[in-house]
């Protein structure tokens, strides 16, 4: 598929990045690892005349462990976070979804950051120029209409990206930096729940790092992903669960339920969370369930009706629950 | 010890190591010195009249050579036989789906290429369209081709003996519905060639093509040139599965524009070309009414099929003719009536498709045999084996059995899988309830060997022997990736006594090469291997008859094995192959060992109006057992066991038998499971392989058994049949029926996605019958 020209810039820092993204605003864009910005160049959803390469600053990678948190580099290979000892010790969860992105190829090229600025996906949307010339556009091709739902005044692509909800299970900040200097967020303020503009960031800011805080003893947690294929696939639905107790087999003083991929963010169940509180797992854990399934709002054409979509909700959310709850009691 | 020194044994293939080192040179890997690049101009309405084109911007910008459009091509228009030819290079008048192409342009570079395309004008009239083929029968739908009425592109009537009364006197008829969607091919080599036109006449053309002496003889006819004008070289193929045998726009394209600009030019589409406008299996609506005895013997069979042809009509005459033909095979059926409409609509053309329009109906006999087994109380294997033909069997259309090890099939697969036992286990592992429901399934399939269907079918052969003792075989078959040069250059190496590496298999180069039908009816092995057999041992007669008079002996007593001439019986008569060669070509004034043969099926034409006849001179059995794991939860269907038991004839080589099988079990659960295109007002949703969901390795079962049943073919060569479609043929219904054991819910209509069977499950449980909407 033919890729629009544009200018390859490569900045040694970030500040250089940011100045550069300043400089040619609204008509620059970074990349990391190209996994899905080659693609939407080429399909013509993001149209750039210069792109500015991040992969040549240094201190964008690798990871740094504190005593109570650690930090991940945002141009860190997800191939290189499924199979850190580091993480998969202090981390498991996002080790497990980074390990669930794509296909090897996209491990070994994506990186957390881009991981994490995922656009959201729509069959009507990530489709090539050619392709969407066949109709008038839609909103988040800066039409006036939806395709998926007709009647609605926005947007409904959904977000994807998988280790988005697994780190905001995890409480997970990210720092940013821009024209103004430098910032520290939590990570589920990332997601607008905008679905034509999903991610708050502005464009001449890049994202540098996630910070994770290190869970409390008796913590288990899981990541739940439903596709059809074993590789390759976003997920139809993804469920990531947190949960801490007063100790094993005790009540949960925890817990962070995210789903993914049915609305336009990553969202947290809060119900279904408070729901386990102070109460035993076992005597809880189909309550939440159920309080998941009765949240979640999915729409259809994204890979499965709304009913279908919801019940995924409830098994994958029980499932990540009973995971997360076994190995929090094999975690004493 | 076997007889044969190669035949038969595991050798790796010929062309594998320069494949996965990335040496073999795949059409989009060429380029031709002063060669322009090209690109297409798509529709992008289902059914629209083409009112004007403006090319003048796109000519105007610099870079661009030339531009055309179907005017270029006067009126020209090509289809499988004289009156089907219903499709044109490039559309002239009018588009007929999303995707037909109307323009293309050729530059100096493919981004220039592709800015050109995008500044042709097109001007159109938007028509009605119809999609769904039961809709585009009904008078008064939108006519898509304007003399043809209620859009039928073809039809077939057959009726074999007298179903009504079959019906009358059977203990149970079941009459079911079942849908085969549209899948694609799944070549990962999309269409690609670059086409060279030299003054006066003179076409040079390499093509990515399964079947290159299609192109050969449909060029010679669009440009009006001699058929020794045109020159198809064939480069390595990238698979085809039927979907490389046509002649496409890009084919013409590439040489009207190479005409008018004086340079070659190329052409290479993309995934997206091939999976938004590319040719498709043929979905088909089937109707299928069965009548049985109380012992499970079939009578009667009545079978109606919608086949959704998409815009044009391409070969599919044939697919629904064999698609009903086959109806016959593997079961005795006495009593057969068939009707089948292959219907216009506004989509992309369906074709031939691994298998051919036998895995549709297949699927719907086989599955609906699973029922009626439950609704008698008979196992499935038993009631196969009531039916199963026997070899010297003739079918009520008048298909001539020889060899057949159809029973064979089904008593080593089911035996290998402890039939009887598992199904128990099952059965009692899902009462026990738990996440997963698995199941156990199997079905059986017929196939011709070497298709004898129409026009020239024959294949031929030229074997060249050089002086030092390697050989040139000249085949005019193509091997679009089954391993055909591997059992070429086997079955000449055996002949001659020397070794896969003496023997150099030749790629189709029409100026060289014999004419030859194509790689498709799974003809390689069955028709060209006879045909080599013959050239070969010409040339073997040659060396046999210098050999005697060299090593003083009779012609009839002379062996070749070892790379060395022997005498029989006697060890100190031999002499080294080469030196053979190297005096043979002494001999005399000098001898050129060369050999020519040619071989077609030794049975007349079928009846195209009555179904009746042979399509080829030997036919293949086999079965296939699946095993699958539902789970009750996401309704997601794993595919776990699969062992495919196939009577192929002779077995030359077990490593290309078992990837030809293990391409069955991946094409047939794609199919079954995962593959769909996804259609939205004659637009296709999923364009890609991300949302196209062709399977992964990771998706294939665990354990994968091929099972190979020798019946040695009178007429195949060392008693070879085919081993190429047949085995798909069953895969599907395999599956469908392990999942019917697993879940008691028979799935009629493909794909079988979890949505689906979840709803079907609940609703199961809910006391309701499994009536299943589509979704995405
Ligand atoms: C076939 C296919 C399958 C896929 N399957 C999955 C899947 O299952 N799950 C999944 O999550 N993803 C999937 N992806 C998407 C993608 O491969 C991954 O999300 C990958 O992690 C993206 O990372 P990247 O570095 O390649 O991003 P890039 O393509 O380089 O960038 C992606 C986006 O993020 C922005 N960006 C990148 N880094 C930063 C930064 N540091 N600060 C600010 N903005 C930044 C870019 O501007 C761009 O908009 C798939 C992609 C393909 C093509
Ligand atoms: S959800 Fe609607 S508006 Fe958004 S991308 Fe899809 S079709 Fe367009």
């Amino acid at each position: 598929m033919y890729l629009p020209q544009f200018k390859y810039l490569k900045p040694g820092t970030v500040a250089e990045a940011v100045a550069m993204l300043s400089e040619y605003q609204g008509g620059a864009g970074v990349i990391a690892g190209g996994s899905d910005l080659i693609v939407k160049l080429k399909h013509q959803i993001v149209n750039l005349r210069y792109v500015v390469d991040l992969k040549g600053i240094s201190n964008l990678y690798g990871i740094v462990s504190r005593a109570d948190e650690m930090e991940i580099g945002a141009l860190t290979k997800l191939s290189a976070i499924e199979s850190s000892p580091e993480i998969l010790n202090k981390a498991l969860l996002l080790a497990q979804a980074a390990s669930v992105v794509g296909g090897p190829q996209h491990r070994s090229m994506g990186t957390l950051g881009g991981n994490l600025c995922l656009d959201t996906r729509c069959y009507y949307f990530n489709q090539s120029k050619r392709w969407r010339q066949s109709r008038p556009p839609c909103y988040k091709t800066g039409g006036d209409r939806c395709y998926v739902a007709a009647k609605s005044p926005m947007c409904h692509a959904v977000y994807s990206g998988d280790t988005a909800p697994a780190l905001i299970a995890l409480g997970a900040r990210v720092r940013i930096v821009g024209p103004e200097g430098e910032r520290e967020q939590e990570l589920e303020l990332l997601y607008s729940g905008n679905g034509k503009r999903p991610i708050n960031l502005d464009a001449q800011s890049i994202i540098t790092s996630v910070i994770i805080p290190i869970s409390p003893p008796y913590a288990g947690h899981a990541y739940e992903k439903y596709r059809l294929r074993e590789a390759v696939d976003f997920p139809v639905v993804g469920a990531a669960v947190a949960l801490s107790f007063e100790q094993p087999g005790g009540v949960c003083t925890r817990a962070r339920i995210v789903l993914n991929a049915v609305g336009t963010a990553p969202s947290r169940v809060e119900e279904a969370e408070k729901s386990l509180l102070g109460r035993k797992l076992e005597e809880a854990l189909e309550e939440a369930a159920e309080l998941a399934y009765q949240s979640a709002r999915p729409i259809h054409r994204m890979g499965g009706s709304p009913y279908y979509k919801k019940k995924l909700v409830k098994v994958l959310t029980r499932r990540a629950l009973e995971k997360a709850g076994s190995m929090a009691i094999g975690n004493v | 010890m076997s007889e044969f020194a190669i035949l038969g044994k595991p050798t790796p293939r010929v062309d594998g190591i320069p494949k996965v080192t990335g040496k073999a040179q795949y059409a989009a890997d060429l380029s031709v010195a002063g060669m322009l690049y090209g690109e297409v101009l798509r529709s992008p309405y289902p059914h629209a009249r083409i009112l004007s084109i403006d090319t003048s911007r796109a000519e105007r910008l610099p870079g661009v050579r030339g531009v055309i459009t179907g005017k270029d091509f006067n009126g020209f228009r090509h289809g499988f036989m004289a009156h089907t030819r219903d499709e044109s290079p490039l559309a002239p008048d009018k588009v007929r789906f999303i995707g037909d192409e109307v323009a293309a342009v050729a530059a100096i570079d493919p981004d220039i290429a592709h800015e050109a395309v995008e500044l042709i004008r097109v001007e159109y009239e938007q028509l009605p369209a119809v999609f769904d083929p039961e809709e585009a029968m009904q008078e008064g739908a939108p006519a898509i081709h304007d003399h043809v009425q209620r859009n039928i592109s073809a039809e077939m009537h057959f009726n074999f003996g007298d179903v009504e009364a079959a019906f009358a006197r059977a203990d149970h008829v079941r009459e079911d519905r079942f849908y085969s969607q549209s899948v694609l091919h799944g070549f990962l080599e999309p269409h690609a060639c670059i086409a060279q036109y030299e003054e006066p006449g003179k076409i040079t053309f390499w093509g990515s093509k399964q079947s290159p002496y299609f192109p050969y003889r449909n060029l010679a006819s669009a440009f009006k040139v001699p058929l020794s004008n045109v020159r198809v070289i064939q480069p390595v193929v990238g698979g085809g599965f039927g979907g490389k045998n046509d002649t496409f726009a890009l084919d013409y394209a590439a040489v009207m524009l190479s005409k008018k600009t004086g340079h070659p030019v190329k052409f290479v589409y993309d995934i997206e070309d091939v999976l938004m406008a590319g040719r498709r299996r043929h979905p088909m609506i089937i109707y299928m009414k069965t009548g049985v005895k109380k012992d499970g013997t079939l009578l009667a069979t009545e079978c109606r099929v919608i086949a959704d042809g998409g815009a044009y009509t391409a070969v599919g005459p044939m697919t629904i003719y064999l698609a009903g033909a086959f109806l016959t095979l593997p079961y005795k059926l006495p009593n057969l009536k068939y009707d089948a409409w292959r219907v216009y609509t506004n989509k992309p053309v369906s074709v031939a498709q691994r298998g051919h329009g036998v895995p549709q109906t297949r699927f719907a006999a086989d599955c609906q045999l699973d029922l009626i087994a439950k609704d008698l109380g008979l196992d499935p294997v038993e009631i196969r084996l009531k039916n199963a033909i026997e070899p010297g069997h003739v079918t009520v259309n008048k298909i001539h059995i020889s060899s057949c090890g159809l029973k064979e099939t089904i008593n080593r697969s089911t035996e290998f899988v402890n039939w009887k036992e598992r199904k128990q286990e099952l059965a009692k592992e899902r009462e026990k309830g738990g996440r997963y429901l698995r199941g156990i399934g199997l079905a059986c399939n017929g196939f011709m060997s070497g298709a004898r269907l129409h026009g020239h079918t024959a294949c031929a052969v030229v074997v060249k022997v050089h002086e030092d003792g390697t050989v040139s075989v000249l085949p005019g078959a193509t091997d679009s990736g089954q391993g055909a040069e591997t059992v070429l250059a086997t079955m000449a190496a055996e002949v001659l006594g020397i070794t896969l590496e003496d023997v150099h298999v030749s790629r189709v180069d029409s100026f060289l090469t014999p004419v030859d039908p194509g790689s498709y009816g799974s003809r390689v092995t069955s028709t060209a291997g006879p045909a080599l057999l013959i050239a070969v041992g010409k040339c073997r007669t040659q060396l046999a008859e210098v050999a005697a008079k060299l090593l003083d002996a009779p012609v009839a007593e002379i062996e070749f094995r070892e790379r060395k001439a022997f005498v029989k019986g006697d060890p100190t008569k031999q002499m080294p192959f080469g030196k053979l060669c190297r005096l043979a070509y002494q001999y005399g004034s000098g001898q050129v060992i060369i050999g020519e043969g040619y071989f077609g099926q030794n049975v007349a034409l079928p009846n195209w109006d009555t179904g009746e006849g042979d399509v080829a001179n030997a036919y293949t059995f086999g079965t296939q057992v699946a095993e699958v794991e539902v789970d009750r939860e996401t309704g997601q269907v794993k595919l776990k066991k699969m062992i495919v038991a196939h009577d192929l004839g002779k077995m030359f080589n077990p490593l290309i038998v078992e990837g030809q099988h293990d391409g069955s079990i991946y094409g047939g659960m794609g199919q079954a499971l995962y593959e769909e295109c996804l259609n939205e007002d004659g637009l296709t949703l999923n364009p890609s392989i991300l949302d196209y969901k062709m399977p992964t390795a990771l998706d294939m079962p665990g354990v994968m058994e091929s099972i190979n049943i020798e019946t040695n073919d009178p007429l195949g060569p060392f008693g070879a049949k085919e081993s190429a479609e047949g085995t798909q043929v069953s895969t599907v219904p395999a599956i469908v029926n392990a999942i019917y054991d697993a879940t008691g819910i028979m799935f009629t209509d493909l794909p079988i996605t979890p949505e689906k069977v979840l709803r079907a499950l609940e609703q199961k449980e809910q006391g309701g019958g499994p009536i299943v909407p589509a979704s995405i």
